[in-house]
């Protein structure tokens, strides 16, 4: 692999919720192109992860840089606005609006004029085959098409960044395996760096370049995939025996 | 298809369009003009209000707040210093700006949102209130200011009463044009909408919610306010009871609700339902149970929320006026 010049770089942070170390001196960089998986069990610092570098959560120790910037604390908004960009484990999609108003909102972001926007849209929204639900309002979706709806808004940003957070859970195998060949594609394209948090370790792990898997807030183990799964701590706390 | 949002008729505005114009031309009787003056500014108000309560979700239940704002800011002008409404009109909207950043820069900043935020415009509203009637010798405290008729046009003093459904005819259009073309048709509306449903996800498509919490506030106070300016102008009389009290800001946020909140026509329906009950109230019952409106208010709420629950609008219009 070419050496890489890292686009996001986590450096030592900490945090904590009360008494609870939700983040222990976690370091992490991320380069374009790269598509990187973290694994872990519940409550062991992922969508934590996540929150801090998108500005959803203050760390309590530690920076985030972006392009060589620090980022730390900047809000949500800033942060979207240099291009990184996530998805939320429970979707949160615009419940009352409809599909194509919802990645509509993704477009709007830099696109002023709403007519072009509504065609960029659609644009999306024929990529991931969602075109003939175009005016469904978003409650009355399935939980697959929800995900997809959030990945298109998301996809819609233009992102130079994209961390994922539990983008499978609760899809058909199909269309998991077809979320993650767009995400893959995206990522050769786009040369778009993502970080995708999963719990379908098998599925994950054929798509990713690397793996970080977490436990108590630590970063526990961090290489190829077959090196993360074979580590025996990660096996202890998080796959089980059964795994091997 | 048939876009009521877009370029396509709402027929609802028509009618009320050609039934004001008619109003306008032929000779009805006084009174007949008065009840549709106080629906059209009735509709104006709630069609504000939903600005921030019904697009952005950010519900008010101090819009007299800001009605006051425009209406003593008038009043007191003219009252005091003889200077005419025509120039008191744009100390009214900074006296209005004033508020939205009174009331929106702590409540937006610090996250104050649902029904938290519902009770400090509340509370907001009941301490102008108290104020009103605290400084009597600024105000006129309970009795209010009645100002001094000239039958000069120049302090918008006018013998035919037409010519104030003219004015608020005018303002209500206008205010309905502005929305159409701001929220309806450009990003803003989407904006709105996406921070009330969902504040956090609005952050993640790199929305400032703060920045379009406030924007939504701003329009919606001074657009209030240059309807609490109008009811100085017509009535020549203002008084805590009737601009700046917990009533009024009930009366505007039901009239919303009832006739559709997120919709462009919405507010405009809800007040061609309440105003006249409510006109035939007080002229039945005159200041005998003060309480009634109250109770109607309540009634008329049960109602939709059992069979509207998003108002008359989406019951005839499924949402097609709303941005969906």
């Amino acid at each position: 692999m070419t050496p890489l010049t890292p686009i996001l770089e986590v450096k030592n942070v900490h945090k904590y919720f009360g008494g609870i170390r939700a983040l222990v001196d976690v370091n992490l960089s991320l380069s374009s192109g790269e598509l990187i998986g973290v694994i872990g069990p519940n409550g062991s610092g992922k969508t934590t992860l996540i929150n801090v570098i998108t500005g959803y959560i203050k760390p309590d120790k530690g920076s985030v840089f972006y392009m060589g910037r620090e980022i730390t604390g900047l809000p949500s908004h800033r942060i979207v606005s240099m291009g990184i960009v996530r998805t939320f484990q429970i979707t949160r999609p615009f419940r009352e609006l409809s599909v194509l108003s919802n990645v509509m909102l993704g477009v709007l972001f830099k696109e002023k004029s709403v007519e072009n926007a509504r065609e960029k849209a659609l644009e999306i929204l024929k990529l991931l085959n969602l075109e003939d639900k175009k005016d469904v309002i978003c409650r009355n979706l399935t939980t697959p098409d929800q995900k997809k709806i959030e990945l298109a808004r998301a996809l819609a940003l233009n992102p130079k960044v994209l961390l994922m957070d539990e983008v499978l859970a609760g899809l058909h195998i199909e269309d998991a395996k077809k979320i993650l060949e767009i995400i893959r594609s995206l990522v050769k394209e786009k040369n778009i760096a993502i970080l995708i948090v999963e719990h379908r370790v098998k599925l994950l792990s054929n798509v990713t370049d690397r793996m970080i898997a977490m436990n108590a807030g630590k970063i526990i183990s961090e290489g190829t995939p077959s090196e993360v799964l074979n580590n025996p701590e990660v096996v202890k706390v998080y796959l089980g025996e059964e795994y091997r | 298809m048939v876009s009521w949002r877009g370029d396509k008729v709402n027929y609802v505005y028509v009618f009320i369009n050609i039934v004001v114009i008619l109003s306008l031309t032929l000779n009805i009787p006084e009174y007949v003009v008065h009840v549709i003056i106080l629906t059209l500014w009735y509709a104006y108000l709630s069609t504000a209000w939903a600005i921030i309560s019904g697009y952005a979700g950010q519900v008010s239940l101090g819009h007299s707040l800001f009605v006051a704002a425009g209406s003593y800011t008038i009043a007191m002008l003219y009252h005091h210093y003889g200077i005419t409404p025509i120039l008191g009109i744009p100390v009214a909207i900074l006296v209005a700006c004033l508020f939205v950043v009174i009331i929106g820069v702590p409540s937006f900043k610090l996250g104050v949102r649902g029904p938290y935020f519902t009770f400090s415009t509340l509370a907001a509203a009941q301490v102008l209130f108290y104020l009103l009637i605290a400084y009597s010798h600024i105000t006129g405290g309970e009795l209010g200011l009645s100002l001094k008729y000239t039958g000069n046009p120049l302090y918008l003093h006018f013998a035919d009463k037409r010519i104030y459904l003219l004015m608020i005819f005018l303002l209500w259009n206008l205010e309905i044009i502005l929305i159409r073309k701001m929220i309806f048709r450009g990003r803003l509306g989407y904006y709105l909408v996406a921070i009330r449903e969902d504040e956090d996800a609005a952050a993640a498509v790199g929305i400032n919610v703060f920045k379009y919490k406030m924007i939504a506030l701003l329009l919606s106070g001074i657009l209030t306010a240059l309807g609490g300016a109008f009811y100085t102008i017509y009535f020549n009389y203002v008084a805590p009871p009737s601009v700046a009290s917990l009533q009024l800001s009930f009366r505007i946020a039901t009239t919303g609700l009832v006739g559709g909140a997120r919709s462009w026509m919405g507010p405009t329906m809800g007040s061609i339902v309440i105003t006249p009950i409510m006109e035939y109230i007080r002229i039945r019952f005159g200041s005998r149970f003060v309480a009634l409106p109250l109770a109607i208010y309540g009634f008329l709420l049960l109602i939709i929320a059992n069979t509207a629950p998003l108002g008359l609008s989406r019951l005839l219009f499924k949402g097609r006026d709303e941005i969906r």
